[in-house]
């Protein structure tokens, strides 16, 4: 099935197949798959949504792909952003029912340019995890090895595009949760600037680090996606009031100045228990850039040793305080337990019980790290720490216009292999930095392990600089094909 | 400098409003703690004059003008707030007698 925005839409314009046709073959797809990568199939929507793209390709004559650059395509949509009237579970119990009266603003402006809202995806519960093992909807399998894991927390989006199931997705990532997923899967997957893509009715896990973002099988799609979602929102406060980035597709094509290209290293990035196979891919990716004249430079980002315990008290005590408004009250499931309940705060013990594991954990740490007395030695703490963190990236941004390395240590593991939450929260560790100083980074395809699981690079810059990020990653993805 | 503190389990699973089973709170406990001896790190570095971050860029505070913008009810005439409500009463989310 074709899987790339630009060959759909020539498709579309050579009348070789309908906006509907298509979204029924995708459809038909996810259906029939045992992946385990849809919580929702949107079919009624969809089906409307290719409708209408096919009445605006009869009427243009051709896709219009300036207004309409999404026209026609199958995306498959995290089940943690709203649609008003579909429900939302963010994979929990606790939200089994949900419907929501209102539909996010990423959402409304990829259905804006166009696109088909195929189904809601799969995830960790509450985007908790690194392999979507947490899921109260079961686990997802990795789209080509099925005793492993597609990596999380945005698994079901990762497996749904691998699996052919959907043209794109859309994840977030709050400590590496679509880069994970695209470097265990074999796709692009990128993490914007914090503040570019509004947070309005995503659901929030960590609020001051979720950023939403494409998961595609090329940098081009990427980019396409993300011209269609970021920009200004005023309902969403952290939103950065900066001009809409609009041509980072149109710009990707653009000759690279490569003698002035510095691209930072980081010996930290290089850690011990890196996989052999991943670092001499990652490493034959460097050559390939040095190759084109590019600079290799060494960086030093010396605190990233403490990005995992910063990410693991900020993310957590950010979380214990959002999870306070899911409580049976005004929205999702109130057990049977609750509304037996007799006062207050035991309904609110009982309403709460439907979290996961992963999930309780979290908010008993964060409430902890919160807590009267203990504030100061740990939440307090971890962000001085990370302002050191993102002082790392100001000073090495001062050297370097890019930093590369590996997206993490490993390739996609088996189910069940990281039994203790700690090994599971250090296999984060490449990828918690950028999220911490709120900076762009993709995970892009660079190679195969011997057991064919793929190999991802993974590609930082400075806030707001997608445009030279993708660039880069495209003529990469472009270099290495030819 | 050690961070670590032991956890009192029943304290904060009433302040994080989370009842535990038995199993639960043996795991947590054991889990936890080792979380919280890993994040001793923190405790090697000195910190003095270093102004925490709490966002990753320093926004401004965002204000907007104080108008309400309803979502409005659904074919009913019911508000579409309430269409996911648990309960129910009177245009209200029904708790618990709480006084």
């Amino acid at each position: 099935m074709i899987q790339k925005i630009d060959e759909i839409h020539g498709a579309f314009d050579r009348r070789e197949i309908t906006a509907v046709q298509l979204t029924k073959k995708y459809l038909e797809a996810a259906r029939a798959s045992r992946l385990n990568s849809f919580i929702t199939l949107c079919e009624e929507r969809a089906l409307g949504q290719a409708r209408a793209a096919d009445e605006k390709i009869a009427s243009h004559g051709r896709v219009p792909r300036d207004s309409h650059p999404l026209l026609g395509i199958p995306l498959g949509i995290k089940d943690i952003f709203t649609i008003e009237g579909v429900r939302t579970t963010c994979a929990s119990k606790m939200l089994d029912n949900y419907v929501p009266p209102y539909t996010a603003t990423l959402v409304e402006r990829l259905e804006a340019k166009g696109a088909v809202t195929l189904g809601k995806t799969n995830m960790d519960e509450f985007a908790m995890g690194g392999s979507n093992e947490n899921s109260a909807y079961g686990n997802v399998l990795h789209p080509t090895h099925p005793d492993r894991v597609p990596g999380g927390s945005s698994g079901g989006s990762a497996a749904a595009v691998g699996g052919g199931l959907c043209v794109a997705s859309i994840g977030t990532d709050t400590g590496g949760s679509i880069r994970l997923p695209a470097h265990y899967c074999g796709l692009v997957g990128l993490k914007p600037t914090y503040g570019s893509v509004s947070r309005y009715g995503m659901v929030a896990f960590a609020s001051s680090l979720d950023q939403a973002g494409p998961m595609t099988t090329s940098v081009r799609d990427a980019a396409i996606l993300f011209d269609a979602m970021n920009g200004h929102d005023p309902r969403d406060s952290t939103s950065a009031n900066v001009p809409p980035s609009a041509k980072t597709a149109a710009a990707l094509t653009e000759e690279i100045d490569w003698k002035n290209l510095k691209i930072g290293v980081p010996a930290e990035y290089f850690v011990e228990g890196l996989a052999p196979e991943v670092e001499a891919s990652v490493r034959a990716a460097l050559q390939w850039f040095e190759s084109k004249g590019a600079k290799l430079v060494p960086v030093s980002l010396p605190h990233t040793r403490y990005s995992v315990a910063v990410y693991y008290i900020v993310a957590v005590s950010e979380a214990s305080s959002n999870l306070a408004r899911i409580d049976g009250v005004r929205f999702g499931v109130r057990p049977p337990g609750a509304r037996e309940a007799t006062d207050l705060a035991d309904f609110y013990r009982k309403a709460r019980a439907l979290f996961g594991p992963e999930v309780k954990r979290r908010i008993i740490l964060g409430t902890f790290t919160l807590s009267s007395g203990y504030a100061d030695a740990y939440f307090r703490r971890a962000c001085q720490v990370r302002r050191l963190i993102r002082q790392d990236f100001d000073e090495a941004f001062t050297k370097v216009d890019l930093i590369a390395g590996p997206v993490s240590p490993t390739t996609a593991f088996r189910f069940g292999e990281k039994s203790d939450p700690l090994q599971m929260y250090l296999n984060d560790i490449l990828t918690i930095p950028a999220n911490l100083a709120g900076l762009p980074a993709l995970s892009m395809p660079c190679g195969q392990d011997g057991a064919g699981l793929p190999i991802g690079l993974h590609l930082i810059a400075p806030p707001f600089a997608e445009a030279a990020l993708l660039q880069a990653a495209n003529a990469f993805e472009q270099g290495r094909r030819a | 400098m050690a961070l670590t503190q032991p956890i009192n389990m029943r304290q904060i699973a009433q302040l994080a409003r989370l009842e535990l089973t038995a199993e639960e709170d043996l795991a947590f406990t054991e889990q936890i703690d080792q979380v919280l001896r890993y994040m001793d790190v923190l405790g090697e570095l000195k910190l003095e004059g270093v102004e925490p971050l709490f966002q990753p860029h320093d926004l401004p505070t965002a204000f907007r003008v104080d108008v309400a913008h309803p979502f409005g009810v659904d074919s009913n005439g019911q508000p579409k707030t309430l269409a996911s409500a648990p309960d129910v009463q009177d245009s209200g989310f029904k708790v618990p007698q709480i006084v």
